[in-house]
């Protein structure tokens, strides 16, 4: 049973997949065509130039 | 990026790196070399002028290494240098003008597809694993982060510190390398603005992705999660149509926070 500090440190090292997630969520909601297919490989494309750095 | 910043540097040069190698890469293709003197033409096939490009890439960045670690330049000021330097040739070797028309083999290497998947994803998902790898498994990986920790200890204990950055610097600028193939081939053409603003975008990914800008502590897992980040961002807020000068007011405020989250965990 993980208790309230336990949960601060799982929080702490996933605040940045946390984010993503949201922000997924949130343009999903706000952005249409946000979720296409062509829209997923347009941002792969950008970020394996991006990795490639 | 993310190994130099491990080490406690940093590289401002990746973007125009990236454009040198990339216009090289096409120059080469395009209009081979000419010996006047000797009245020589060598034409390049695609391989001779990747390879070409490549070594560009990896001798800018070890003359980075170079002046960190011989000339004890700060890495901000080396590679601010390098980005103005490789900025200019850059815009001498295309005389300030586009090459375009690289060929089918050339080009299908940042268009084309294997089992559907765009090639360059598949070529930053080898680099990413590799550099996954490296760190994790390999003596080289953790001289890396020993000497982003502390340098003078991992100078005491006999690591050789210089050897360690000059190949975190060289690694960086072989890549950049890889980065301007991945445009220019993509784009069909080499243009001297390619990659202005990217070491960016790069550093953002970086810092966002956890690791410390005084080094010793990060992942290559963070970076991409901070490439995502930054990707998903950018994608978003084209979709829904805000305002560039907006987008980067926003691109901006969410690198400040992730700093800052960041920097709140580690006190704690």
């Amino acid at each position: 049973m993980l208790d309230r500090k336990d949960y601060r440190t799982l929080l702490a090292k996933s605040h940045s997949l946390i984010a993503l997630l949201l922000m997924v969520l949130v343009f999903s909601l706000l952005a249409d065509g946000f979720l296409s297919r062509d829209n997923f490989w347009t941002v792969m494309r950008q970020i394996s130039v991006n990795l490639c750095r | 990026m993310t190994l130099v910043i491990l080490t406690g540097g940093i590289d401002l040069s990746v973007g125009s790196i990236l454009a040198l190698s990339g216009a090289i890469m096409a120059g080469l293709l395009k209009r081979g070399t000419e010996l006047e003197a000797l009245n020589l033409y060598i034409g390049y096939g695609a391989p001779a002028a990747i390879v070409v490009g490549l070594l560009v890439g990896a001798s800018l960045g070890w003359f980075n290494g170079l002046m960190v670690t011989r000339f004890r330049v700060p890495p901000f000021i080396a590679t601010l240098a390098m980005l103005t330097i490789a900025r200019g040739l850059t815009k001498l070797y295309t005389g300030g003008e586009a090459i375009t028309g690289l060929g089918q083999v050339f080009v299908s290497i940042g268009s084309g597809r294997l089992l559907g998947i765009p090639n360059q994803f598949w070529i930053a998902a080898g680099i990413v694993l590799v550099a996954v790898v490296l760190l994790r498994k390999t003596r080289f990986g953790r001289y890396v982060y020993a000497v982003g920790g502390n340098e003078e200890a991992a100078t005491l204990s006999g690591l050789n510190v210089a050897r360690v950055k000059r190949s975190v610097y060289v690694i960086a600028g072989t890549l950049a390398a890889v980065g301007g193939l991945i445009v220019t081939s993509r784009l069909n053409s080499a243009t001297p603005i390619a990659g202005e603003g990217m070491e960016l975008d790069s550093i953002a990914a970086v810092v966002i992705g956890g690791t410390s800008l005084s080094g010793g502590r990060g992942s290559v897992a963070g970076t991409v999660l901070g490439a995502l980040i930054i990707g998903v961002l950018n994608s978003g807020l084209v979709i829904m149509g805000v305002d560039p000068f907006w987008q980067q007011v926003i691109k901006g405020c969410v690198i400040l926070v992730a700093v800052v989250i960041d920097r709140l965990n580690y006190k704690e």
